[in-house]
């Protein structure tokens, strides 16, 4: 499946990231590409060269042709020219690239012309662009020239245009992996100027080749390739860009396939190569059936072969539309151009050639009438059609014998009006007379009776209206022919007619079925309630295919559960029906009477798809296997609920997304309530303080120093609340920085202060090397105070506590030990919980120091704890992540 | 007490108990037990500290010959229990001096106890050492499988 818009498709990215990785790796290469020599490329190369050694760039010129042109060699000097390499071949002189000289000099920029150049036997590379691309690794910028006749996939293309054939070639993974391409573009027009004033270098030995190699046709037909060659490169790295930056919307799709399937068994194969064809495109595809009258004669397996079809193309990602038409090619390319196709796909056809010198090629006439589309004809094979249950065919329309009767009633009407003018009015016009009756049987009746109307017409013309009357004798043989004529007249109308009725009827079914879809959209569009999207689907399911609808749905434990509508009771389905409805909702596929699968349940059951997955199961039950035998019906059973199914996960999600916003804002209420009213309590806090600390400079031994103990606690508490409710709301707040453990623990020692230590000993147990830890400073100095507090609270004045941290890996745990009372068992799992009485077991409420810091330590990825009980002495520990992992490996 | 969960009897595996131990003194008991779990080298040692940190701070040693040496640590992922007797007894007062234990309780349990297990199951031990003769039943069990008997008992 294509990847959801607007998200990047990570196969893409990847492959940016390591062309950007390798790029940083390797050198850059620049390609100036021409449709011809001649077109300017090397002094295009040169120009670009001059800005970049202007920009400070370190340029040397590796190979440069100038073939003596005076205005490329004035464009050369200046720069350093790598000397060549001599090599002796045959006794011929050759002077060569030299490749080593040029790793040796290792310049910022190597200007190297022709990239298909042949090196001389004995060098190290066959072709010059092996040197470049050794160059490149070495990390040098290389400029590079190559004519589009050197491309190798287009090589052959050119022999066929030019009838040259080019020996050295550039495999073209060479010019994909270029950095940058440009095209030097050069009309012929002026191109055969500049050849004709001898500015154009041609080797002699060459001479007459290229003398039919640069005429103006071919210079016409080589420019076009190379414009397209560099067109496409373009393209793909938008393409690129576009998959790998998930952009939808800003560049419009370029290409758009339609494949036209029909009943063939290869029509499966056909989707999916062309799937893989829009996947390579990046192209939205469309798949297309043609339903002509004829359709309605296929045998039942040759109509499941389509649906199935397009089945599997919705599956694959494609859009599927049907469309009513007699004529396949046509409809095909009407469908094309309304709809900006660019290419169709069609597959091959198996049809005889006698029956397609007799009704002409489909195809062929695509072809001839697509103008720009592409048409792809692809060779479908024949896939394992699972022959599946034999399905039998179809019953036949049964007409009822009262409409024979009423055609035999409408021809002896019509022999009564024709015996009362058959004295007044001429044989001809009688035949008239029961041809529209014929018409009108045809048009109303369909093919039976139209044929026996046929029928009785002429034996009716026969025996009244021609002489001698009341005979099927015929005095004059001439009324023979016009027997067989009107016979012949007779059945062709009726067939035209019949097959008139029955486009009518299928096209007027499915105006039904879209009008039903569209109104089933329409409705599920507009909620997003649970309830309500599956009234809705109930109602349109009961009105379209009149069954009462089952709809089960998943509990929390994945098990199905009947939905129960607000107005009806949940139907009731036996444990039997359930492990069905369940089997379909695991494995995402139909099952049930008239399937393969479980088909001696009594219901028929099919999976709600939806884009995330199964979201539950649709069931009619009691419909008997025959019910959905029509793989039409099934195929738009199925169109049904997958819409009803999107609304499902819609509305789910939407449900979710309510929850989530309802608990945040009682977060936050809450969170601003708090703050609210500790903010509310402080102010008589201070004034009480305040009026205390006055009464307190009066009477030192009075009760007001008890007051003003119990005033400072509730400072406390009120700062703490404040604080806890900020730290809550404000999770993002985090300044995490990198913190020395040990100078940090020291400090948190040294903030106690010597009162508050008093007899106690206070240890510090540090392992030689600790890691760094990245946390928010202020924050942790509030856990470890609140640790340290409550160690000397639990030791009551004398005993020890020892401090200690120890690296394991990514995280660094820090315990307080104390020795005092230790902490009961079954306190222990709510000392960090709000008010709950002290761990010490102290009186006084517990205040918010431990929630506080647990809440700390949970903002920065870390655990906190306590060890202890039974029996005396506790220890609390937390753990916070380091800044850099790999200092403790052998710390231990 | 521990309803409908696991029970202590349900913790031990045959290799976490040792009806004889070897060590003489309480720092090497422990770690003979922690021996059991098979831990690396360094979360052994980090482990041992962590113990060793804790009876400092003051001897798990609960009465009637039992001891519950015991660390929260994040290098377990589920509670861990080990068991180890000594006929001879081992000193694991916090000087090393004045208590005798025959009955070593080893917890390893994870900080956050995801399955609320850690608590109860020594709770359970915990009134072994005041309130039950299991004590004197653990010193008279001469195979695993009695022992594991024994604790089925316990509530």
């Amino acid at each position: 499946m294509m990847p959801a818009p607007g998200r990047p498709d990570p196969d893409a990215l990847l492959a940016q990231v390591q062309r950007d990785a390798a790029d940083r790796a390797r050198g850059r290469l620049k390609i100036f590409f021409g449709a011809t020599a001649g077109v300017g490329k090397t002094y295009a190369m040169l120009e670009e060269a001059h800005r970049r050694r202007e920009e400070g760039i370190d340029v040397v010129a590796g190979v440069v042709e100038t073939h003596g042109r005076r205005e490329t060699e004035a464009l050369l000097e200046g720069f350093e020219v790598l000397p060549r390499r001599r090599v002796e071949y045959r006794n011929v002189r050759l002077a060569e690239f030299d490749l080593d000289g040029a790793l040796a000099r290792h310049p910022g920029l190597l200007l190297v012309d022709e990239l298909a150049h042949t090196n001389a036997p004995g060098s190290r590379h066959a072709k010059r662009w092996q040197d470049v691309e050794e160059l490149l690794d070495a990390r040098i910028d290389v400029y590079a020239t190559v004519n589009v006749q050197h491309v190798e996939s287009l090589n052959d293309v050119v022999a066929r245009i030019t009838h040259v054939q080019v020996r050295e070639t550039v495999p073209d993974a060479v010019l994909e992996e270029a950095d940058e391409i440009e095209l030097i573009d050069l009309p012929p027009e002026e191109l055969l100027q500049r050849l004709a004033e001898g500015k154009v270098y041609i080797a002699p030995q060459a001479r007459r080749a290229t003398e039919h190699f640069f005429r103006k046709g071919n210079l016409i037909a080589l420019r076009q390739l190379a414009l397209r060659m560099a067109a496409d490169r373009v393209e793909a790295q938008v393409r690129t860009y576009r998959r790998a930056h998930g952009v939808a919307e800003i560049w419009p799709v370029t290409d758009r396939i339609l494949v036209a399937v029909g009943p063939t068994p290869g029509a499966a194969s056909l989707v999916r190569a062309a799937k893989r064809m829009a996947d390579r495109l990046a192209a939205d595809w469309t798949v297309l059936f043609v339903e002509t009258p004829d359709v309605a004669h296929w045998p039942a397996a040759t109509r499941a072969r389509v649906w199935e079809t397009l089945r599997l193309a919705d599956t694959l990602g494609a859009s599927t539309v049907t469309i009513t038409g007699t004529d396949t090619g046509r409809e095909v390319l009407n469908y094309a151009r309304t709809n900006n196709v660019s290419r169709i796909v069609l597959g091959k056809p198996h049809r005889s050639r006698w029956r397609e010198l007799l009704v002409g090629s489909r195809i062929d006439r695509v072809i001839r009438e697509s103008g720009e589309m592409d048409v792809h004809l692809i060779a479908g094979t024949p896939e394992d059609a699972p022959p599946g249950p034999a399905r039998p065919a179809a019953p036949r329309e049964q007409t009822p014998w009262p409409v024979y009767a009423r055609v035999v009633g409408i021809m002896v009407l019509l022999t009564v009006v024709a015996v009362a003018l058959r004295e007044r009015v001429s044989p001809a016009n009688l035949v008239m007379l029961y041809q529209v009756g014929v018409l009108v049987v045809a048009v109303r009746h369909g093919r039976g009776p139209a044929v026996l109307a046929a029928f009785l017409s002429v034996a009716a013309f026969d025996w009244f209206t021609v002489p001698p009357y009341n005979t099927f004798a015929v005095a004059d043989t001439e009324y023979l022919l016009t027997f067989a004529v009107m016979l012949g007249v007779a059945l062709t109308i009726s067939g035209l007619a019949v097959r008139l009725r029955e486009q009518v009827l299928r096209s007027r079914a499915r105006e039904h079925r879209t009008a039903a879809l569209y109104e089933l959209s329409r409705d599920l569009i507009e909620t997003t309630d649970l309830d309500q999207v599956l009234a809705i689907a109930s109602r349109q399911l009961r009105a379209v295919f009149g069954l009462d609808p089952l709809i089960l749905l998943p509990d929390a434990a994945g098990r199905l559960v009947p939905w129960q509508g607000t107005a009806v009771a949940a139907p009731i389905v036996s444990p039997q029906e359930l492990r069905v409805a369940q089997w379909v909702f695991d494995h995402d596929e139909r099952a049930g009477t008239g399937t393969a699968t479980l088909p001696a349940a009594t219901g028929f059951y099919l999976p709600l798809s939806a884009p995330t997955g199964t979201v539950g199961v649709f069931g009619a039950l009691g419909v008997g296997p025959d019910r959905f035998r029509d793989p039409e019906q099934v195929h738009l059973l199925e169109t049904f609920l997958h819409r009803v199914a999107g609304a499902v996960e819609r509305s789910r999600l939407a449900a979710e997304g309510r929850r989530a916003r309802e608990l945040r804002e009682m977060d936050r209420l809450k969170a601003e309530f708090v703050a609210a009213a500790s903010h509310e309590l402080r102010a008589p806090l201070a004034s009480l303080e305040r009026a205390l600390e006055r009464l307190h400079g009066t009477a030192p031994e009075s009760p007001v120093a008890a007051a003003t103990e119990e005033i400072a606690r509730l400072n406390r508490l009120v700062d703490d609340l404040f604080d806890l409710a900020r730290l809550e709301a404000d999770r993002v707040g985090m300044e995490p920085v990198e913190i020395d453990l040990a100078t940090f623990l020291r400090d948190g020692i040294d903030r106690l202060g010597s009162a508050r230590i008093g007899a106690v000993t206070i240890a510090l147990d540090l392992p030689d090397r600790l890691p760094t830890i990245a946390a928010d400073r202020d924050r942790l100095a509030r856990v470890l105070d609140t640790l340290l507090r409550n160690a000397l609270g639990r030791v009551d004045g004398a005993g020890r506590v020892v401090v200690s941290a120890d690296g394991f890996g990514r995280f660094v745990q820090v315990s307080v030990a104390d020795d005092g009372a230790g902490i009961a068992i079954e306190d222990q799992a709510r000392v960090f919980d709000r008010f709950v009485p002290r761990p010490d077991g102290g009186v006084g409420g517990g205040g918010l120091g431990l929630p506080i810091a647990r809440e700390i330590v949970r903002t920065h990825g870390g655990a906190i704890w306590v060890d202890s009980g039974p029996g005396p002495g506790a220890v609390f520990s937390f753990t916070v992540p380091v800044a850099t992992a790999d200092e403790m490996e052998d710390g231990e | 007490m521990s309803e409908g969960g696991r029970r202590l009897v349900d913790c031990f595996a045959p290799a976490q108990i040792r009806l004889d131990l070897a060590a003489t003194t309480k720092a090497d008991a422990i770690a003979e037990l922690l021996a059991a779990f098979e831990l690396s080298p360094r979360d052994h040692s980090a482990t041992m500290r962590a113990i060793l940190r804790r009876e400092a701070m003051g001897s798990t040693a609960i009465g009637r010959g039992i001891a519950v040496p015991h660390a929260r640590t994040p290098l377990v992922s589920q509670l861990r229990v080990a068991f180890g007797r000594s006929v001879r007894g081992i000193p694991f007062g916090t000087n090393d001096d004045d208590i005798l234990v025959h009955h070593v309780f080893l917890f390893l349990a994870p900080p956050v106890d995801v399955s609320n297990e850690y608590l109860p199951m020594l709770g359970q031990v915990a009134r072994l050492g005041t309130e039950s003769d299991t004590a004197e039943r653990l010193a008279g069990v001469t195979t695993v499988a009695e022992f594991l008997a024994v604790l089925d008992e316990v509530r």
